[in-house]
């Protein structure tokens, strides 16, 4: 499998749209850990299909002007995308701004408006020039498997520019993003940033488009941030993830497409690429173990857990080990812990029940004396509380109520240090 | 005769906001204040009693019912920055809002929720504006609408979220003195206020929150200096941090 | 023998009144006056739930919900086929596909989008982004493994205005119909959750139920433009019409109503147009490109023309001043 896996990047054939598709994932993930800090996920949706007009026109310009060789018509499509994706950004701001569009409704009739006068222009084309016309709709599924090593190496120069810029800007991305109004405090213009970024989302989208299609170029602009977010801390590493995210699965998508293919159909490599990169986004929300969903409720259940066990220790020290009836796993469970022998409490179980103990009769303390709170209401509160272990909390507890003696039912608290004198009651 | 009673009322809110164990019993007519800082949970508070937000634990009364029974005997005015004042609503429309339940659910408009609509119009004095979309009204006027609704809602109980927050004195007088007729005629109104200085003039009671019930009962027994201390005073920050950190461990997140 | 044929754009409209006057029977229906039917089937259904999806800032949700419609119709055709043994994936959808797969994209939809919401706490834009999106790629593989077709074609997405039949003008006001039937019934209702939300769940309204019944109209109405207009078109009338109505209006019914006419106007004038590029100058468009074209035309007319009017939206004018 390695060696076929090896296939796609050396054979001569499948190189150009592997190596193609994966350089193009690397901008649009990188871009796209940008957009979802920015929460403008949707806006990716709205570019992408305004593009298609540029892409017609273009394509049909090139085809009347020169008929020159199939290779270098990318560029000025490419070109015409672009300046067709920023007009629709600029109508974008009009609407919003001047008109007072709600955002959404912005959204959805530029990207609707944009992408029906394309296919307007792309149905006449489909009269008098076919070809073209067949050509120029290879973006809105995307085609892979027909990229050629000018596309690489015009991808590859874009995905170098953007990581340059990224990099350029990467401290005024970062204050921008986190908190314009203190990054203008910084003499940072939020506003030449906010630019800035944009012209590289519409970069981003113009290079993707030609690999996933336009219908699918907003799930994959975020697709591989949503897969790295849970996992990171800094945005450094967050853009380390995404692109490694967006790398791997524009190989993977590829290799799937290929082995999969049969003499009539294949699998077509824009759906797949984008499959693989949701399954990590959805892979990473479930699993992760920071965040992750799963994570998280396994974590809540161990909290729970050794809450159970708390109180029940608790409870030996309150009553006796006679008088508190254990269940067999509960009894185990002490005893792994050390907290208790065939006799009873051992010296660190009373230890550790005192330190419960002790804590719940200080938030009684606190919840009375400096919150007003009545006295036969702040027990089930103290009883939450006092599962709560942190390092200096009992500490600072004790310095701020001023150690008290005694806590508001007149019950003895256990001194920190030594053991309870009277015993267990 | 209680219009609130509310029992060890617990409440998560989203990631924020939390009640904790909080009971209170509030007589009737009265003019009530809910005060303390910000993020204390007075509009998860508000939210709650609305049944918009379901608590962990506790129980509600509205005059001795449940939540349930009581639908509609609470009138709600919102946050004025909630409320999307682009909507192509009339102010007639808007108040006619809270006579929903009076029609029957295939009909769209009926006699008696009209009549009730003029009513309350009338009531507030916003006759003459009726045919205004609610966005072209001023501050005062927009909230003298939701106050209107829930009139024409036949509440008993009225829940106000921060209803003078941006409004000029002379606005916040006059609202304040519609609603002392209003409760003159036997209505309870509970306020979410943000402004101490002004609590002893208009309210007879006064609910002091700040995640737990610091004290609730008249203004001149309750307001003073020692419990306003309480609500604002740095003594929260063992409770507030310690419950954060509970409601992390209990719901595993790191 | 098209009376249509070569006409340019008035003569166009003189042939179309002259033939309401006479008697038509639906055997004698031409391919333009079919296409008339059908558009403004179309549009009187989707501008009526566009104006709510408008107000409740849920279009790019019928953004998603549109691109999921193709997976809906992929799985509820691979259900039936294993009660029925149609042979031959030709995109022909009779009702029951239709209602199944309306029911499956919207349950689809909205159930993905929250779960990754509320239980994976992904942000709202992602969320719908990447549901849809996904969604979408599903559908495409599935479609291209059962067609053993790699070439899906531009035509989910813009329909193919010229090979409508008479049974499509039933179907698409059959679904007009329901829409409007279900419309009157829950108006109110709609209303009311669409402004005040807390309200409605206060005063016991099932919002939830609503929201759904919303969701899987638009699906059904999305469906049933499926070969008529395609996904695009529907698109630019939930959101276009709508935003040129509130341009001329600020009260509801008036909104509404001027959406509405607004709606079956440029679906007319579509044809119309279209008729005449290719009657005048030989030219042949797609017809729901012209109407979407139209639309966005539409609103940059009213934008101009209402610029300075005091009733429209773009200046705030605050009328009253005291309290």
């Amino acid at each position: 499998m390695f060696s076929s896996f090896l296939n796609l990047l050396t054979d001569p054939i499948l190189q150009s749209s592997s190596l193609g598709s994966m350089l193009m994932c690397f901008s649009s993930s990188l871009i796209g850990v940008l957009v979802l800090l920015r929460k403008r996920s949707l806006i990716g949706e709205t570019l992408s299909h305004a593009s298609f007009p540029g892409i017609i026109l273009s394509s049909a310009l090139v085809d009347a002007c020169c008929s020159s060789s199939q290779e270098w018509r990318a560029i000025p499509i490419l070109l015409g995308s672009a300046i067709s994706a920023l007009i629709g950004f600029k109508m974008l701001e009009f609407l919003e701004n001047q008109l007072k569009v709600k955002t959404d409704s912005a959204l959805c009739f530029v990207l609707a408006s944009f992408f029906g006068f394309g296919i307007l222009m792309a149905s006449h084309l489909q009269q008098i020039a076919p070809v073209t016309y067949q050509e120029a709709l290879i973006f809105v599924y995307g085609q892979a498997a027909t990229m050629t090593s000018l596309h690489v190496l015009l991808y590859g120069g874009f995905a170098v520019l953007t990581l340059g810029f990224i990099l350029y800007f990467y401290r005024y991305l970062e204050a921008v993003i986190f908190d314009p109004v203190f990054a203008e405090t910084l003499g940072i213009r939020s506003k030449k940033i906010d630019h800035v970024l944009f012209l590289l989302i519409v970069v981003a989208i113009v290079i993707g488009i030609r690999c996933v299609g336009i219908v699918l170029m907003a799930g994959m602009l975020i697709a591989p941030a949503v897969a790295a977010k849970p996992l990171t801390k800094s945005l450094s590493s967050f853009l380390v993830f995404s692109a490694f995210f967006g790398v791997v699965s524009a190989f993977v998508g590829n290799y799937l497409s290929v082995v999969t293919f049969h003499e009539k159909y294949s699998l077509p490599t824009g759906p797949m690429i984008l499959l693989i990169a949701s399954g990590f986004a959805v892979g990473s929300l479930l699993f992760s173990s920071k965040n992750g969903v799963v994570g998280r409720h396994l974590r809540a259940r161990r909290f729970r857990l050794q809450c159970a066990i708390e109180n029940a220790l608790k409870k030996i020290w309150k009553e006796g080990i006679d008088r508190s009836p254990l269940d067999h796993k509960m009894r185990k469970r002490l005893y792994r812990l050390g907290w208790i022998n065939r006799e009873g409490l051992t010296l660190q179980g009373r230890e550790k029940a005192e330190k419960i103990v002790r804590l719940h009769r200080l938030w009684e303390v606190y919840l009375v004396d400096y919150l007003g709170q009545r006295v036969d209401r702040v027990h089930q509160t103290a009883e939450e509380l006092e599962h709560l272990i942190l390092p200096g909390l009992e500490k600072d507890l004790t310095i701020f109520l001023k150690n008290p003696l005694n806590d508001p039912h007149h019950q003895k608290i256990p001194p920190v240090k030594g053991v309870y004198e009277e015993g267990p009651r | 005769m209680y219009s609130l009673e509310i029992e060890q009322l617990t409440v998560n809110y989203e990631e924020t906001s939390v009640l904790w164990d909080i009971s209170l019993s509030l007589p009737d007519k009265k003019m009530v204040a809910v005060v303390g800082p910000n993020g204390a949970g007075k509009s998860t508070f508000l939210k709650t009693l609305l049944g918009g937000v379901k608590p962990i634990s506790g129980s509600i009364l509205l005059y001795g019912q449940p939540l349930e029974k009581m639908r509609g005997h609470v009138g709600y005015v919102p946050q004025r920055s909630s409320v999307d004042w682009d909507f192509p609503i009339t102010a007639f429309d808007l108040v006619m809002m809270g006579c929903f339940r009076q029609i029957k659910w295939f009909k769209w408009v009926s006699k008696k929720a009209r009549h009730l609509t003029e009513q309350a119009l009338e009531m507030v004095k916003m006759t003459p504006f009726a045919q205004q979309q609610i966005g072209q009204l001023s501050g005062g006027q927009q909230q003298r609408l939701f106050i209107a609704r829930a009139l024409a809602q036949q509440a008993d109980i009225y829940l106000l979220d921060e209803p003078f927050a941006g409004v000029d004195i002379v606005t916040e007088t006059a609202l304040m003195q519609l609603l002392k007729e209003l409760r003159d005629a036997g209505k309870t109104i509970i306020i979410v206020h943000h402004d101490l200085s002004s609590v002893e003039e208009h309210f007879d009671w006064v609910v002091l929150l700040n995640t737990c019930l610091i004290a609730a009962g008249p203004v001149s027994e309750i307001f003073n200096a020692q419990n306003i201390q309480r609500t604002y005073g740095k003594r929260h920050l063992f409770l507030e941090e310690a419950i954060f950190q509970t409601k992390k461990n209990s719901t595993g997140v790191l | 023998m098209n009376p249509y044929w070569n006409q340019d754009f008035f003569g166009f409209f003189v042939v179309l009144f002259s033939r309401l006057i006479g008697k038509i029977s639906h055997e004698d229906l031409f391919t333009d006056e079919i296409q008339m039917l059908v558009l403004s089937g179309v549009a009187i259904s989707t501008v009526t739930l566009g104006n709510f999806l408008t107000m409740r800032k849920m279009t790019m949700l019928a953004n998603s919900l549109s691109h999921t419609t193709l997976l809906g119709i992929v799985l509820s055709y691979i259900l039936l086929l294993h009660f029925h043994t149609h042979l031959g994936m030709c995109l022909h959808l009779t009702p029951s596909i239709f209602l199944l797969a309306a029911l499956f994209s919207a349950v689809l939809t909205t159930f993905c989008t929250e779960f990754a919401r509320n239980r994976l706490k992904l942000q709202e834009d992602a969320s719908i982004g990447l549901v849809f999106t996904t969604l979408f790629a599903l559908g495409i593989i599935l479609v291209t493994l059962f067609t053993r077709n790699s070439h899906i074609g531009v035509e989910v997405i813009t329909g193919n205005s010229d090979a409508l039949h008479v049974a499509d003008i039933k179907m698409v006001w059959g679904v007009t119909a329901i829409t409007l039937l279900f419309t009157a019934l829950f108006f109110r209702h709609w209303i009311l959750i669409t402004f005040d939300e807390n309200l409605a769940l206060f005063l016991g309204v099932p919002v939830k139920g609503l929201h759904y019944l919303m969701m899987f109209l638009t699906a059904l109405t999305l469906i049933s433009a499926f070969r008529a207009a395609g996904i695009l078109l529907v698109l630019s009338f939930i959101v276009g019409p709508p935003l040129i109505a509130r341009l001329w209006s600020h009260k509801l019914f008036c909104v509404i109503s001027l959406s509405l006419g607004f709606g079956v106007l440029f679906s007319i004038l579509g044809v119309a147009v279209s008729r005449f590029c290719l009657s005048v100058y030989g030219l042949s468009f797609s017809t729901g490109a012209i109407v979407v074209t139209l639309i966005a035309m539409g609103y940059a007319i009213s934008v101009l023309l209402t610029f300075r009017s005091s009733k429209g939206l773009l200046l705030n004018n605050k009328g009253a001043t005291s309290a």
